[in-house]
C-alpha cells in the first residue's frame, strides 16, 4: 500500500507529473524557437545552457522572479495567477492515463475525462486570466480566443475518438486512453481503418496548430492588430505562468496525438530501445510538423481562420469519426 | 515498477484525478511562493497613448454576446446568410431544390443504415 501511494506520488510530482511536464514544456518551447530560428535564418536561442537550451527555463524564472508586476487600477493579478495556476494542475493531472505513468489509471470512458480536464479547464483557466487582467484589447483576444476554441476543441474531441471507437468494440476498458495506445497500431496497418485514421491524424495537426496559436491561427495575440490581445494587461509572473500553461497545453496536445492516434511506443514496451527511440522521433515529428506550418504560413483573418479549421479540422473529424462507427457496423 | 489501478467505475478514475489535481495545486502553489515574485508597479490602463477618460468600466468589461461576436456576428451570419441565398431566393424552385436534396440525403443515409443494420449487424 505504501509503495503504491509513493509511486503514485512519484507520478504525480516528478515523472511524468509536475517536473518532467515542465522541462518537457520547455523542452519543446527551446526546440519550436531553435527550428524557427533556423527556418529564418536566424540562431535561435543560444547563450544559457548547451546550446540555449536552459533559455526557456531562465525565462520562466525571470518572468515570474525577477520582472515588475505592472497593473492598474481594474487588475486583479492575484486571481489571475491562481486561474493559471489550476489551469496547470488541470493539465498535468490527466497524465495518469498516458501509458507513459509508473501509476496508471484505467478505466472504461476515462477519454472524456482527459477531455474535460484538457480541453475545458485549460482554455477557461486561460480566459479567466485575462478577464481578471482587464482592458479594451485583452476583450478583444478573449472574444477571438473563445471563437477559435468554440470550433477547434470539438475537432479536437472528434479527431482524438476516431480510435476509440472502433478499438473499444473488441477491447476492454472501453474508450480508455490506455486500451486505445496499445492497439491504435493495428489501425494503421488496416486498409479499412487507415482513411478515418489520416483524416484523424491531419485533423488532429490543424487542431495541435490552432491550440497553440501559432501561425497561421495567431488571432488571439494578433500585435499589429489587437496589441497582444488576450495578453495585453499581462506582465510579470502572470505573464510567465501563462506561457507555462501554454507550454503545457502544446504538450498534452502533441502527447495526446502522439499516444492516442499514433500509439506511442508500441508495439515496443517504453522500457526497451527502440520502444524508446521510436515514442521520442513521434514526438519530435509532431513538433516538427507544427513548427514547419507555423514558419511556412502567415497569419490568418480571423473567419479565414475559422473556416480553415471548419473544412481542415472539424470536417475530416467528424467524417472519420462517421466513418469508423459505419466500420464497426460492417465488422459486427 | 509500474501499477495498474484498473477501475470498474469511471467515477473512481474522477475520484484519482481531483486528488492529483488537489496535490498538483498544492505543489504549484508551493513553488510560486518560494519564488517569491519582485516588485509591483501601478500605471494607467493601456490604451495606446489615450487617457482613461476614453473608455468606462464597463467597456473593459465585456458582456457575453461581446465574447461570442465574432463566432456570432461574422462566422454564424455567413452561414445564415448562405442559408437564406439559397432557400430565400423568391424562386419557390430553389426552395424545393434546397429541401429535396437534403431530405434525399437523409433517406439515402438511413437506407444505407437500414441495409447495414439488417444484414451485417442481426448477421
Amino acid at each position: 500500500m505504501i509503495q503504491l501511494i509513493l509511486t503514485w506520488l512519484f507520478s504525480i510530482i516528478v515523472f511524468p507529473g509536475f517536473f518532467f511536464t515542465i522541462a518537457l514544456a520547455l523542452f519543446t518551447q527551446y526546440l519550436i524557437r531553435k527550428w524557427s530560428g533556423r527556418f529564418q535564418k536566424r540562431m535561435g536561442p543560444t547563450y544559457v545552457g548547451p546550446f540555449g537550451v536552459l533559455q526557456p527555463l531562465y525565462d520562466l524564472i525571470k518572468l515570474v522572479h525577477v520582472k515588475e508586476e505592472v497593473i492598474h487600477k481594474y487588475c486583479m493579478p492575484g486571481l489571475a495567477k491562481l486561474f493559471g495556476l489550476i489551469g496547470i494542475a488541470a493539465a498535468i493531472s490527466v497524465i495518469v492515463f498516458y501509458p507513459l505513468s509508473p501509476f496508471r489509471v484505467i478505466c472504461d470512458f476515462d477519454y472524456f475525462i482527459f477531455i474535460y480536464m484538457v480541453s475545458i479547464w485549460i482554455p477557461l483557466a486561460t480566459i479567466l486570466m485575462s478577464l481578471s487582467m482587464p482592458g479594451p484589447y485583452t476583450s478583444i483576444g478573449v472574444s477571438r480566443f473563445l471563437t477559435l476554441i468554440t470550433l477547434v476543441e470539438p475537432a479536437y474531441f472528434a479527431s482524438l475518438i476516431v480510435p476509440m471507437i472502433i478499438i473499444s468494440e473488441n477491447n476492454k476498458p472501453v474508450y480508455s486512453i490506455y486500451t486505445t495506445s496499445i492497439n491504435v497500431i493495428n489501425l494503421w496497418i488496416n486498409p479499412m481503418t487507415i482513411i478515418p485514421m489520416v483524416l484523424a491524424l491531419i485533423s488532429s495537426i490543424v487542431v495541435l496548430q490552432a491550440k497553440s496559436l501559432y501561425n497561421p491561427f495567431n488571432i488571439p495575440e494578433a500585435e499589429q492588430e489587437v496589441i497582444a490581445g488576450y495578453e495585453t494587461e499581462f506582465s510579470g509572473p502572470v505573464l510567465g505562468i501563462a506561457r507555462l500553461l501554454h507550454d503545457i497545453d502544446v504538450t498534452i496536445t502533441a502527447l495526446s496525438i502522439v499516444y492516442i492516434l499514433l500509439g506511442g511506443p508500441y508495439p515496443f514496451s517504453h522500457l526497451s530501445i527502440p520502444g524508446l527511440v521510436i515514442l521520442v522521433l513521434k514526438y519530435l515529428a509532431v513538433i516538427y510538423v507544427s513548427t514547419l506550418i507555423k514558419n511556412l504560413f502567415g497569419r490568418y483573418r480571423l473567419e479565414q481562420a475559422l473556416y480553415t479549421i471548419f473544412k481542415y479540422a472539424l470536417i475530416p473529424s467528424i467524417l472519420a469519426a462517421v466513418f469508423s462507427t459505419i466500420y464497426v457496423v460492417a465488422i459486427t | 515498477m509500474i501499477n495498474e489501478i484498473r477501475l470498474d467505475n469511471p467515477i473512481q478514475a474522477v475520484f484519482y484525478i481531483v486528488i492529483n489535481f488537489a496535490i498538483l495545486l498544492v505543489v504549484l502553489g508551493a513553488f510560486y511562493i518560494l519564488l517569491k515574485p519582485g516588485s509591483r508597479r501601478k500605471t494607467s490602463i493601456y490604451l495606446s497613448g489615450e487617457g482613461e477618460e476614453v473608455i468606462s468600466f464597463k467597456s473593459i468589461t465585456p458582456s457575453t454576446l461581446n465574447l461570442y461576436w465574432f463566432f456570432i456576428k461574422r462566422f454564424a451570419k455567413k452561414i445564415y446568410e448562405h442559408l437564406v441565398n439559397t432557400i430565400h431566393t423568391g424562386n419557390l424552385m430553389d426552395w424545393v431544390e434546397f429541401m429535396v436534396s437534403w431530405y434525399g440525403l437523409l433517406i439515402i443515409a438511413s437506407i444505407l443504415t437500414t441495409i447495414i443494420y439488417m444484414f451485417m449487424y442481426k448477421g
